[in-house]
């Protein structure tokens, strides 16, 4: 028997609770009788229907947002670079008056903290962008998350290019790409969302 | 006549069964009725996104039942053709007997 539960929470991601629950229970009705994989595949196919049918209802309201969310992200690198900024310079400023003169060190274990940082950053610039992107399309946050995975492929001035552009010339690369923060992002908000459907 | 209730042949085909099965229309009767009526074996996704448009449409109402063991405590969700919905059949149907008027095909009785 497949494990209904988790059938319901994928549903859950893109339809009502109720509707959710509802038709997990029709296909656990079937499932004994035609099997595990048929299960699972009747749930697949019905959150990539309910994804495309997004899609077709409101194409240009689903890529108006995922352009603005490449925005508030490429807003977000801008605005932790300047805080990054005026951070180096009150350095700078507090080792010319101390006459201290600090410097990166250039071992290996130095470089892996680096991309360790840069990879935090970027997580939590991609988090903040999916929850900013799950906020402004209720019921359609998952078709709304792929258009903003799928945005900088058409848009090249977007966070990922960017961020990409700004790295260090000794850069060690990226660990997980930007993308599985984005719609952890994404599901972030739809649990909320759905905690407080259910209270 | 508006725009939103003119149907597609799939809606056509769910609208048509849900009466048919009358009290007893949910996900899992609707397919059954439509497999054996038809021949065709509709796709999960298919049936549960064209419902829920049907409903969005004001085509159809649905309610909750009461929940069962058998699918682990989970309610069906029972369908029910609006009157809205019926219009929208009832148009449909007209446009369809006025397009096969006068048609013949040899080898195939009109009966």
């Amino acid at each position: 028997m497949p494990d209904a539960r988790v059938a319901e929470w994928v549903l859950a991601q893109v339809l009502p609770p109720d509707r959710a629950a509802s038709t997990v229970g029709d296909w656990m009705e079937d499932a004994e009788a035609r099997g595990p994989v048929w299960f699972w595949s009747c749930v697949f196919r019905i959150v990539l229907s309910r994804i495309w049918s997004d899609f077709a209802e409101s194409p240009g309201f689903l890529v108006g947002l995922a352009l603005r969310g490449c925005l508030y992200s490429l807003w977000l690198v801008v605005g932790t670079i300047c805080i990054l900024v005026a951070g180096a310079f009150l350095i700078a400023f507090v080792a010319i008056q101390l006459d201290w003169h600090p410097s990166w060190p250039a071992n290996p274990s130095a470089q892996i903290l680096g991309a360790l940082i840069t990879q935090v950053w970027i997580g939590w610039i991609e988090f903040k962008t999916g929850r900013w992107i799950a906020h402004r399309a209720p019921g359609r946050e998952f078709a709304s998350g792929i258009a903003a995975c799928l945005a900088p492929v058409a848009f090249p001035m977007a966070s990922s290019f960017m961020l990409a552009e700004i790295k260090s010339p000794d850069f060690t690369p990226i660990l997980l790409p930007r993308e599985i923060f984005l719609l952890a992002g994404i599901l972030w908000s739809r649990h909320k969302l759905l905690r407080s459907i259910a209270q | 006549m508006s725009d939103t209730s003119i149907l597609g042949e799939f809606e056509h085909i769910v609208l048509l069964a849900i009466l048919r099965l009358g009290d007893k229309a949910y996900g899992v009767t609707i397919r059954n009725e439509i497999s054996e009526r038809t021949g065709r074996e509709p796709a999960p996704g298919a049936l549960y996104v064209t419902l829920d448009r049907l409903e969005d449409k004001g085509l159809l109402t649905s309610t909750l039942g009461d929940p069962t063991p058998e699918r682990g405590g989970r309610a069906k969700r029972y369908v029910k053709v609006s009157a809205q919905g019926m219009a929208a059949l009832n148009h449909a149907r007209t446009c369809y007997l006025r397009l096969w008027e006068g048609l013949q095909f040899p080898g195939v009785s009109h009966a």
